[in-house]
């Protein structure tokens, strides 16, 4: 009889998943995701067009590596600007985020503005679902054709949006 | 009877519950902190003067990632750089912590209010970060609300001794 109960026991306790007995409680299981595509996730500021098609997405990854904190990878190639020019590509950050209220995290990201590199700047506002890209000197986006390419890895603060 | 005893350390060591035990005292979920403003963590070298007001300011958060790796996000407007220019403005890293080794890299500034890249370092055992225009040796350029930072940076770090 004790021998089966000591075999219940250790079946039981073996079956918590690996993973949650290394992890501290609390803590998301910091995997890397891949969004799924949307077209609708790269918009442009004013009557600027920004297109990207599945095809454009070298990289798009992100982890939360704590509750409040992501981690996130882009590499988006040959992607096309139209329309009137005007300063600001937005990518809808993954996963239902937003920044939290009074935070304005910024880094830098690179770019290749219709064929020019360069270094963009990459904002999120407080509040704000979207990250922003600017040019480095904050002039208009070039319009390009399969020819603007973003690449940059960001790690920010974030909450769910409501 | 020693089976029995067996059975319950196994099941008190291996259940779900002593998970705890099984974690690092530092590793509970890390938070982001706001630090206390003090205008003192803002400095320019030399004769030069930096000043950062609390409405400058806007972000400032930090989180201790690891009991040893800190990630700072620095947002800053409109500061002044007065007196002498010079090359470095200076920020003081938060937490009571300094860096543990050298580590540099590209920050957003903008100085005499024209967005640009810079660059930033922070030396081993340095309870600051430098912040560089993009040309090393460039000076800061004097003026009211012209200078602006913006930054998020990881760093290996340590208590101040």
């Amino acid at each position: 009889m004790t021998r089966a109960l000591l075999a219940v026991v250790v079946v039981l306790a073996l079956a918590v998943p690996v993973s949650a007995q290394n992890l501290a409680p609390g803590l998301p299981s910091q995997v890397w995701v891949t969004p799924t595509f949307a077209a609708g996730n790269y918009t442009a500021n004013g009557s600027m067009t920004w297109t990207v098609a599945a095809g454009d997405i070298i990289t798009n990854r992100y982890m939360m590596l704590t509750p409040t904190t992501m981690v996130w990878v882009f590499n988006l190639g040959t992607t096309t600007v139209a329309g009137t020019p005007d300063t600001e590509l937005l990518m809808a950050i993954p996963n239902g985020k937003r920044s939290p209220t009074g935070n304005v995290p910024a880094t830098m990201a690179l770019q290749i503005d219709n064929g020019t590199v360069g270094i963009a700047r990459a904002v999120v506002g407080s509040l704000a679902t979207v990250m922003q890209l600017f040019t480095e000197d904050n002039s208009n986006w070039a319009a390009s054709t399969d020819n603007t390419n973003i690449a940059g890895i960001f790690v920010f603060e974030v909450e769910d949006v409501p | 009877m020693r089976y029995l005893t067996l059975a319950l350390v196994l099941a008190l060591s291996l259940s779900p519950g002593a998970q705890a035990q099984t974690v690092e005292p530092g590793a509970a979920v890390p938070i982001w902190v706001t630090p206390t403003f003090a205008a003192g963590d803002f400095v320019g070298n030399g004769a030069m003067d930096w000043t950062v007001a609390a409405g400058d300011v806007l972000t400032h958060r930090y989180m201790m990632l690891t009991p040893t790796t800190m990630i700072i996000q620095l947002s800053l407007e409109n500061t002044d750089i007065g007196g002498t220019p010079n090359n470095l403005l200076t920020y003081n890293i938060p937490n009571n912590k300094r860096a543990l080794n050298r580590n540099g890299g590209a920050i957003l500034i903008a100085d005499n209010s024209a967005e640009n890249s810079g660059r930033y370092l922070a030396t081993a055992a340095g309870t600051t970060i430098l912040l560089f225009q993009q040309v090393p040796g460039t000076s800061w350029t004097s003026g009211t609300s012209v200078c602006e930072i913006e930054f998020v940076i990881t760093l290996e770090v340590e208590e101040r001794p």
